[in-house]
């Protein structure tokens, strides 16, 4: 089990390599550095360094008291808002940038949806000193302003992607082209569990942090595992880090959380799991939403970080062996939990989490009154009052 | 060997080289696409690539992108490139499609349906050698040909492996990078034909950056064929609302290419 995915980066059928020629020998090389330099043991001290004393490592695990009286079970959220930059995403470009520079790549290029990738790159990038260009769709980069201002504070170059639906799959698009022109200097920090093999390994593999910490947390407190573990899914990095350590623990069920949009009986969603066919896009297979015809749908979720038409392969997975459940929830269940969390706890969470919150409002009934559940609190919010403002101001 | 190579091997047994033209399916709209279509193969082509438009074509640069985007207005789709099939047999056909609009259609049942329309062919970008053995045996089944691509950073060794399981044709990607038309080729380039050379024994296609005859007698030596795309689809879209003068463009073109292949 603990095997997946295969050598040639299969989860069962989801994954492998879908890119054009002249890539393979960047994921070869990248594949390789990986496992040569990913496994020694300086570079895991030097990144365990700058997990702790840089970006703040380990991020709590608290009881929300308030939330857990209101939803009527025990409820703690694992902390990853008070990450350094604001969100879970540091942990990935803290491990990616690392490995890159060790691997002599000069320049970093990465994408970005809601911003918090683009910064945590841009970070990563000003620490270590690599030259570094974040791709954002037109759309994205209205929706949030600051994080493009923040990049730039960070001394990356911002490149607005006029492309397409302007927002993170055209991102994406934009970042792959760059890195087929530039492959040999270049490394492409990609930002969720996406992507051909190894980046959804990869990426797990350094996300994996959340739920490792999570575990021994929990056991700590409650000298148990939970009943079950909640975030949200857009690529599903934060989700999978969560989840990745409990994969064994029978026991402790994964829900994974997608963007609603709309409405999932309209076509303005991003609920990839639930909706969605089998196909290839961005390098992978896995499950991606589309018309008949193969053409790739335009999303719509009032979060930028979860408007993406795919999903990780290993998600695909879990849902197909059924290690995990997944469900949408509606842009404004998403308002909801931000509007509760903030007023019980005095949190206010980023849109992305915010769905996670809003599921267990919605469905709180669901939950037994001595069930224990740990929440993916996957990045703060923010990047995102404005937009809240506009819904609920 | 298949029908496609056959056809190629016979031009190169000629002592003649191949011209093989791409344009977008649909582009500017269907029945100009047909119209276009003729007059490249009346220009010289001896095989037509046409590209059946994909959302987020990733390993394409702005000019065929634009030309997707076109296309896609018109509601353009597989569908749509076997009734092109039905209209047009001047020259041998090559689908070029990006894998997903292939494995919505099922790939097994496209390869069933191409067939009985005489595709000559399908290149599909983001199929690499991992990936392509499948598609390649469907190919083979049906005698389309699958042809694989070899870029300036594919080791030796991999290209080897990578001509085997290509059929048809190889088509060899000049630079790093998406398509489009650029004035000069990298540096390498012919020392890396040259390498290429001593490995390839399907016919060697060359793609990506050629614009102009000139550079085209730059590297025909080396090759066994051309491949000529973003310029082709500029002609389309700098005369978008000029249709004949577009034609007339396209054919002069195309025209100058061939000699400058001939001569």
């Amino acid at each position: 089990m603990r095997k997946l995915p295969d050598k040639k980066g299969y989860f069962s059928e989801f994954g492998g390599r879908f890119v054009p020629e002249t890539l393979i020998y960047a994921l070869d090389e990248l594949e390789q550095a990986y496992k040569k330099i990913g496994g020694n043991r300086k570079f895991k001290q030097e990144l365990n360094y700058l997990l702790k004393y840089y970006a703040g490592r380990p991020t709590p695990l608290y009881h929300a008291r308030n939330l857990s009286r209101y939803l009527g079970f025990k409820i703690y959220l694992k902390r990853e808002d008070l990450a350094h930059t604001g969100a879970h995403k540091i942990n990935n470009t803290l491990g990616q940038v690392l490995l890159a520079k060790k691997m002599g790549k000069t320049r970093i290029i990465a994408e970005t949806g809601a911003g918090q990738h683009g910064v945590a790159t841009a970070t990563a990038c000003a620490l270590l000193k690599l030259k570094c260009v974040v791709y954002m769709g037109e759309e994205d980069v209205h929706r949030q302003a600051l994080n493009v201002f923040r990049m730039k504070l960070l001394g990356a170059e911002v490149r607005v992607v006029k492309s397409g639906s302007r927002t993170l799959k055209d991102a994406i698009n934009e970042a792959i082209r760059d890195w087929v022109t530039n492959v040999r200097d270049t490394h492409y920090v990609i930002g969720s569990v996406v992507g051909p093999h190894p980046y959804p390994v990869i990426v797990r593999d350094f996300q994996s942090v959340i739920g490792k910490e999570t575990r021994k947390q929990i056991l700590k407190l409650e000298s148990r595992l939970p009943d079950y573990l909640i975030a949200c899914v857009g690529g599903g990095s934060n989700a999978l880090g969560l989840f990745y350590p409990f994969f064994s623990d029978r026991k402790v069920k994964f829900i994974g959380v997608e963007a609603g949009g709309s409405g999932l009986n309209t076509s303005k969603h991003a609920a990839t799991l639930c909706k969605g066919k089998i196909g290839v896009f961005h390098g992978f297979k896995s499950y991606i939403l589309q018309d008949k015809g193969g053409q790739i749908h335009p999303t719509y979720s009032v979060s930028a970080g979860l408007d993406y038409p795919g999903v990780g392969p290993e998600h695909a997975y879990y849902k197909k062996i059924h290690r995990a459940s997944y469900y949408a929830v509606n842009d404004r269940w998403a308002l909801e939990g931000f509007k509760i969390l903030s007023r019980l706890e005095g949190i206010m969470p980023a849109l992305e989490p915010s769905h996670a919150i809003g599921f267990l409002i919605k469905e709180r009934k669901k939950f037994k009154k001595d069930a224990l559940v740990i929440l993916s609190l996957s990045g703060r919010g923010d990047k995102d009052i404005d937009i809240v403002k506009k819904y609920l101001g | 060997m298949g029908g496609l190579q056959r056809y190629f091997q016979d031009i190169i047994f000629k002592r003649r080289k191949i011209l093989l033209p791409y344009i977008t399916l649909g582009d500017p709209d269907f029945d100009s696409c047909l119209k276009i279509a003729r007059i490249v193969a009346e220009a010289g082509a001896d095989a037509l690539e046409i590209g059946i438009p994909f959302s987020d074509p990733l390993a394409d640069g702005p000019t065929i992108q634009k030309a997707v985007n076109r296309a896609l207005k018109n509601n353009v789709s597989l569908e749509t490139g076997f009734e092109f099939l039905k209209r047009f047999s001047l020259i041998p056909v090559v689908f070029m499609s990006y894998f997903n609009p292939l494995l919505a259609y099922g790939v097994d049942r496209f390869f069933r349906r191409a067939k009985r329309l005489n595709l000559a062919g399908v290149v599909i970008p983001d199929l690499p050698f991992e990936e392509a053995k499948e598609v390649s045996i469907l190919g083979r089944r049906n005698d389309i040909a699958v042809p694989l691509f070899i870029s300036p950073t594919t080791s030796l060794q991999r290209a080897k492996q990578i001509n085997r399981m290509s059929e048809g044709f190889i088509y060899y990607i000049s630079v790093t990078g998406v398509t489009g038309a650029r004035k000069k080729f990298p540096p390498q380039l012919i020392y890396n034909l040259k390498q290429i050379r001593k490995i390839v024994t399907r016919p060697l296609c060359l793609g990506f950056g050629i614009s102009s005859p000139f550079q085209i007698k730059e590297i025909k030596n080396y090759v066994d064929g051309v491949i000529v795309g973003s310029a082709v689809v500029k002609k389309i879209e700098s005369n978008i609302n000029r249709k004949t003068r577009m034609l007339e463009e396209i054919f002069k073109f195309i025209n100058s290419l061939r000699r400058a292949l001939d001569g």
